[in-house]
């Protein structure tokens, strides 16, 4: 996975690319306010957007619902929870990332936590 | 298929998770993993009767079972458990693990999290693939 963060006046925007094992590339993109929750949002956005399209499965949708910065294990940890809908089915699912500098990039990776089971994305 | 895609690990799934009686003051937990061949691996894990206890002993017990996937490979694949905990995460308890996979003398810290449901081992079991599925999935 690969994320971008850019600030453009007011507002962040993030771009996550995912490349799967024959080499293409998906990517989603999103834009939120230049506030540090919006900053989160944004990342997770963008990698709910590469998520879908790198499923693969038409009208696979993945929702963000909350997100929250944590500590815990001595670490800085990023929490989502998604709703994502594929092939008539929905789940409830959370998702984790420790922090490693870049915390849209670590949303992205939380919701790829989220939903790689079921989106088969691994 | 190419040959490197036939050795990746299979993707394993939850099959069943059980608390077993044991002598007072002890719980034992047995997981059971499936691969999509329908081989099954089936772990324990023990440790004292209470709740951190049973989370320690299932989060064990599925370690112990994905380290028997993993020796099918053949792959030097080596998973260590290092932290089970409780956790409030948008108003609902959950369980977050911690473990440490080591391929190729790389190491990788692996975190996961699901929702702490009434059946604890289950909810275990789901916070320790979530954290490793991804780790296994893209060896090669």
């Amino acid at each position: 996975m690969k994320a971008r963060l850019e600030q453009a006046g007011d507002h962040y925007h993030a771009d996550v690319e995912l490349t799967d094992e024959d080499g293409a590339r998906f990517t989603g993109g999103a834009d939120g306010p230049r506030t540090d929750q919006d900053l989160l949002r944004t990342g997770a956005l963008a990698a709910a957007a590469a998520a879908e399209q790198a499923s693969g499965i038409a009208g696979a949708r993945v929702e963000v619902q909350d997100l929250a910065v944590v500590r815990e294990f001595g670490a800085e940890i990023v929490l989502v929870s998604v709703r994502a809908t594929a092939r008539n089915d929905t789940w409830q699912l959370y998702g984790v990332s420790r922090v490693r500098g870049d915390l849209a990039a670590a949303a992205a990776l939380a919701v790829l936590n989220a939903t790689n089971r079921v989106l088969d994305l691994a | 298929m190419s040959a490197e895609s036939a050795e990746r690990l299979p993707r394993i799934r939850l099959s069943g998770a059980q608390r077993i009686p044991v002598a007072t003051g002890q719980c034992r937990v047995r997981v059971k993993l499936e691969a999509p061949d329908h081989k099954s691996f089936l772990g324990t894990g023990e440790d004292t009767a209470s709740l951190e206890g049973e989370l320690h002993a299932a989060a064990h017990a599925t370690v112990d079972a994905l380290r028997q996937a993993i020796r099918v490979t053949g792959k030097k694949v080596e998973l260590e458990l290092r932290e089970v905990a409780t956790f409030d995460a948008f108003g609902k308890p959950g369980v977050m693990v911690s473990l440490r996979g080591t391929y190729l003398n790389t190491e990788r810290p692996l975190l996961g999290f699901a929702a702490l449901e009434n059946d604890v081992p289950r909810s275990v079991v789901k916070a320790v693939l979530s954290a490793t599925n991804r780790f296994l999935a893209v060896l090669t």
